[in-house]
């Protein structure tokens, strides 16, 4: 009936307002993200209530002049939509197929004078939720998921109220009103802890989502200014030590900001004193992590770093850019084990214009078709690097194990890289003592490597509080044998000297930290503080390996992230500040919550089986008959007559038939006769029961007791 | 009416059994092949309603109608439903008899045992509401004065759902007053060649005796009425009555009266199964019948397809145990 009919209005305004809720917030949490032109923001805020109330107020009468004028607007936009496409990537559809689907929502919800309708509207709500779930970056999606989850849900349990108000059965919960919205209320609570539960077990384990699963790759700049010099350094974070200011003199300085680092930029002061502080700088999604490097330094002179060769040389490539292997990388490495490591960088911070990538980038995503390639192979935009600013970096990493590091020998390599790394340094006596006596006995290159990284570990110590550092005093002897305490800097410079002083080519990075991976966008967060400075050893065969006394480097391929909710707890425990015996007491209250389900289930069933454990003459001899039933192949249903069960089970068995219609007939009198059944009668019954109970044998087929119609 | 020899307390179930079925077997010699719509007319007849024969013209419903009046006997008038049908043309009215020189009140068609309205949604609004009361409280009021209507008092109204030209369809109330509605539908193609041999239809209606007299009828409703209704029954009808009222798609569920109405049809389906006592069965059976045309549903639909719902309806709600 349901089918032919056709669709009715639907009536209920709850149903239609919750219902445009879960657009609203779908379609809010999508714009937010930055999909689609501002000429949306109306169309979703202003037009889709709009939408809703003029389908609500035409919901019987349908005119035809609105249904006309729908089409023809959705043609118009689907032919706008076709006009707007100029590249045939999906990367360019991706937008304008997001801005088309939410255009046509708000013409659909038009139209929606029915349930189906809205439904199809709350449908597409989840289709906008999961866009905005695969644009977003950050956790500001979710009070917008929030709502639209709550909103769904009430949606849905509204349109399907009378479902869950017809659930209860007939005894006694059917008059009472109340005991109906309960059960509604319980099932709805079951419902979602159900979801919840299935949801947070599906997060924890399922496959981390990486930008190499992408079908894009994600670039856009914002408008910004191009620096002063082409290839030249910029770091407005830095102020008045703005590289790029001080190739233009003149410029009021300013003070460094608090998150700019100080490594950034044409040289590094190891004299430097004060931290970054927690500033977010960017959001990295990668599906490992890495040290996000941006900058190497190769000239030492005790105290301050500089690149020796810093003529920047152009990149040019459209999407992406090919990044050519420079002459400081070495000899293309035979090492067999490489990966690819996909990583798009979304800037939040006005810094440096390095592009930053995991070793060793080979293609970059960049909206810009020229860029800048230093000789130490770091690379550089000829723009400043504004918020909102991203790229997207391909890089191949190798596989490296200690054991390929430790066939490797650093003092083989080609006299150019030799040259311009292993020279003896810049450093003083002991200095020079020390590093020969703590890798004396060391027999690989990597175990001096790391006997100098263990010495420096054990006997000085990393902290932010250090003294400041006299005038013309050599760092690393401040550092290893006055203060013995410093930044990363410090540390990493100590270690770049200490092996150079050994021959083995060294030289300091800087970059940033992976920093923390929220779990719930699945994107690492890189801090301001996690700006960092540590140590790459060239290995002939194996190119450069980063080397950390302040945090080990974690070697590429090892880090493990089993699934997508990995560490969702302690970055939840990180941030929101718990008491301690919150955890238990939740973990108590969910054991509890889900044991008195059970309990209360159980009780019911038992409730329901002892109710239905029939006392009365009838009731037995019917509760055996359903048995017997059952064992037949034929259940009965709670909505179903005597006469009419007995007549189904009379056509399995037809021989039987009339003695079971008559005992239908009995078993209801005694039910509903007011009367006791006579004699006869009961033991009539009884025998019947005996009989079937006898013939209609469990372990034959069924099948077999039909007999053969002659 | 009745005769002081024969009182309705008389009767018991087993004889108004057999009386009934003396009576659906000769409807069911008229109306061949049809024992839903017979067995309607008899629920209806036993438990003292009205009946209303909704269906397509040619089928037999004034026939049916025809021989119900025949076979209970007593007096039948029949009133045809045109535009033009006063309400004074039913009920009768007042004249001034100028020999007694006083008012004499001439009865019209309604006074009679058997009453066939065929038509019925043929007749104006204000006609068809001038049957409410004789159909509910067996009496019309003509110049302020009440006068009651024969015992028994049995109508029958036949409409075709499907003419809307010139019709007045009846409204929810009027429908309520009907304790059933049945409809009979297309025969068979074996009941059919023998109708067009000539068996059953009007040859056989004429040759119909009338069975017994009005007084047998008012027994057998005395016994209906005794038949036994336990308390879970009635919470079976109420659950029934209920479901209708939840459901979606209707507006407006079955009344109390429609509640009452199942569960005195359930008595004369007893009596017609030869019971002393209401089973499930009785109710499941006949709620279609009794229920559907009551129900105001959010979309209209042929009655029918009400039907069907109802039907449903009555597959959700579960049998009382013991």
């Amino acid at each position: 009936m349901k089918a032919r009919a056709p669709e009715q209005p639907e009536d209920s305004i709850a149903l239609r307002a919750a219902v445009l809720a879960a657009l609203m917030a779908a379609a809010i949490a999508v714009l937010r993200e930055g999909v689609g032109r501002s000429s949306l923001w109306p169309v979703v805020l202003v037009g889709y209530p709009l939408a809703f109330t003029v389908a609500h107020l035409t919901r019987r009468s349908r005119p035809l002049l609105l249904r006309a004028a729908v089409s023809a607007i959705a043609i118009v936009v689907v032919v706008l939509f076709a006009a707007s496409i100029t590249v045939g990537t999906i990367a360019a559809v991706q937008v304008p197929l997001a801005e088309v689907f939410m255009v046509l929502l708000g013409l659909q919800a038009l139209e929606a004078s029915g349930r189906r309708g809205l439904m199809v509207s709350l449908l597409a709500a989840l289709v906008l939720v999961t866009l905005a779930g695969v644009f977003s970056i950050s956790t500001a999606l979710a009070p917008w998921l929030a709502g639209w989850a709550f909103a769904t849900l009430l949606a849905l349990a509204l349109a399907h109220r009378s479902e869950l108000e017809r659930l209860p059965r007939l005894d006694g919960a059917a008059s009472r009103p109340s005991a109906g919205i309960r059960t509604a209320l319980g099932i709805a609570a079951a419902v979602f802890a159900v979801v919840t539960l299935l949801g947070a077990a599906a997060f924890a384990v399922a496959p981390v989502a990486g930008t190499d699963r992408s079908f894009t790759f994600p670039a856009e700049l914002p408008p910004s200014e191009a620096v002063p010099e082409p290839g030249g350094l910029s770091n407005p974070s830095l102020g008045g030590a703005d590289p790029a200011r001080r190739a233009a003199p003149g410029e009021p300085g300013g003070r460094r900001s608090a998150f700019g680092y100080f490594g950034f930029s044409d040289e590094l002061d190891t004299g430097v004193r004060g931290r970054p502080d927690d500033t977010l700088v960017m959001r990295v999604r990668a599906a490992s992590p890495d040290f996000w490097r941006g900058q190497t330094f190769d000239r030492w002179d005790g105290r301050t770093w500089r690149a020796s060769d810093d003529h920047p040389r152009p990149v040019r490539g459209g999407q992406p850019i090919g990044i050519p292997r420079v002459l400081d990388d070495g000899p293309a490495n035979d090492f067999a084990a490489v990966d690819q490591l996909v990583q798009t960088y979304y800037l939040e911070q006005a810094g440096p214009n390095v592009i930053f990538a995991a070793a060793t980038p080979t293609r970059l995503y960049f909206p810009e078709r020229t860029i800048f390639q230093m000789p130490d192979g770091a690379l550089r935009a000829g723009v400043r690097l504004d918020p909102e600013s991203v790229y997207t970096v391909v890089s191949q990493r190798n596989l490296v194990t200690e054991t390929a590091l430790r066939v490797s020998d650093a003092t083989q390599v080609a006299p150019e890289i030799a040259a311009k790394y292993a020279a003896p340094p810049e450093t003083t006596a002991r200095v020079r003592a020390l590093a020969a006596s703590v890798a004396a006995g060391a027999p690989t290159t990597y175990d001096k490597v790391r006997a100098l990284e263990t010495w420096i570990g054990a006997h000085t110590r990393y902290t932010l509080d250090i003294p400041p550092l006299p005038r013309g005093h050599d760092a690393v002897d401040q550092f290893l044998f006055v203060d013995r305490r410093g930044f990363c800097e410090q540390i990493g410079t100590s270690l770049v000297v200490m092996l150079r002083e050994l021959g083995i080519p060294a030289r300091l990075v800087v970059g940033y930290t992976p920093g923390e991976r929220n779990p719930f966008t699945g994107l690492y967060e890189v801090r301001a503080r996690d700006a960092h400075a540590w140590a790459e050893v060239y290995f002939p065969g194996v190119g450069w390996q980063g080397f950390d006394p302040t945090a080990s480097v974690p070697l590429a391929g090892d880090a493990a992230i089993d699934g997508a909710g990995t560490g969702a707890l302690a970055y939840l425990n990180a941030r929101i500040d718990l008491p301690a015996w919150l955890g238990p007491v939740l973990a108590l209250l969910a054991v509890f919550v889900v044991l008195s389900f059970a309990a209360r289930s159980w009780t019911r069933r038992t409730r329901r089986v002892r109710a239905a454990r029939p006392t009365s003459w009838a009731g037995v001899r019917l509760e055996r008959l359903e048995r017997l039933g059952r064992r037949r192949g034929r259940d009965r249903a709670a909505a179903e007559t005597t006469p009419h069960y007995a007549a189904a089970l009379g056509a399995l068995d037809p021989i039987h038939a009339p003695a079971l219609a008559a005992a239908a007939r009995v078993l209801d009198a005694s039910m509903f006769s007011g009367r006791a059944v006579d004699e006869a009668a009961a033991s009539a019954v009884d025998g019947l029961l005996e009989l079937l109970d006898q013939n209609w044998d469990r372990a034959r087929h069924p099948e077999d007791l039909v007999p053969t119609p002659s | 009416m009745s005769s002081p020899e024969l009182r309705p307390s008389d009767l018991g179930v087993a004889a108004a059994s057999r009386f009934a079925a003396a009576l659906g077997e000769r409807l069911g010699t008229v109306l061949r092949g049809k024992p839903e719509p017979v067995r309607h007319a008899l629920v209806t007849l036993l438990a003292g309603g009205n009946l209303l024969v909704d269906d397509v013209p040619g089928v037999g419903k004034t026939l049916l109608a025809k021989a119900i009046a025949r076979a209970v006997g007593g007096t039948f008038r029949r009133i045809q439903g045109t535009p033009d049908l006063l309400p004074s043309e039913l009920t009768g009215v007042s004249v001034f008899h100028l020999a007694g020189n006083e008012w004499e009140f001439r009865p019209g068609p309604l006074f009679a045992n058997v009453v066939l309205v065929d038509e019925l949604n043929r007749a104006t609004p204000r006609t068809q509401s001038a049957l409410l009361e004789a159909m509910e409280e067996h009496q019309v009021t003509v110049d302020g004065v009440s006068r009651p209507l024969p015992v028994p008092f049995f109508l029958v109204a036949t409409q075709n759902p499907f003419e809307t030209a010139g019709t007045f369809p009846l409204v929810e109330g009027q429908l309520d007053r009907f304790m059933i509605v049945t409809e009979i539908g297309p025969p068979d193609p074996l009941t059919e060649r023998s109708l067009l041999l000539g068996e059953g239809g009007e040859p056989a209606l004429a040759e119909l005796p009338a069975l017994v007299e009005p007084t047998a009828l008012l027994a057998a409703r005395g016994a209906t009425q005794r038949v036994h209704c336990s308390t879970a029954l009635a919470d079976y009808v109420v659950a029934v009555a209920n479901a209708t009222r939840s459901h979606a798609e209707v507006v407006i569920g079955a009344s109390p009266r429609a509640a009452l109405a199942l569960l005195h049809a359930a008595q004369a389906s007893a009596v017609l199964d030869d019971r002393d006592y209401v089973v499930p069965d009785d109710v499941a059976r006949l709620a279609p019948a009794v229920l559907a045309h009551r129900l105001v549903l959010r979309d209209p639909v042929r009655l029918r397809e009400t039907r069907t719902l109802v039907d449903g309806l009555v597959g959700t709600v579960p049998i009382p145990r013991p």
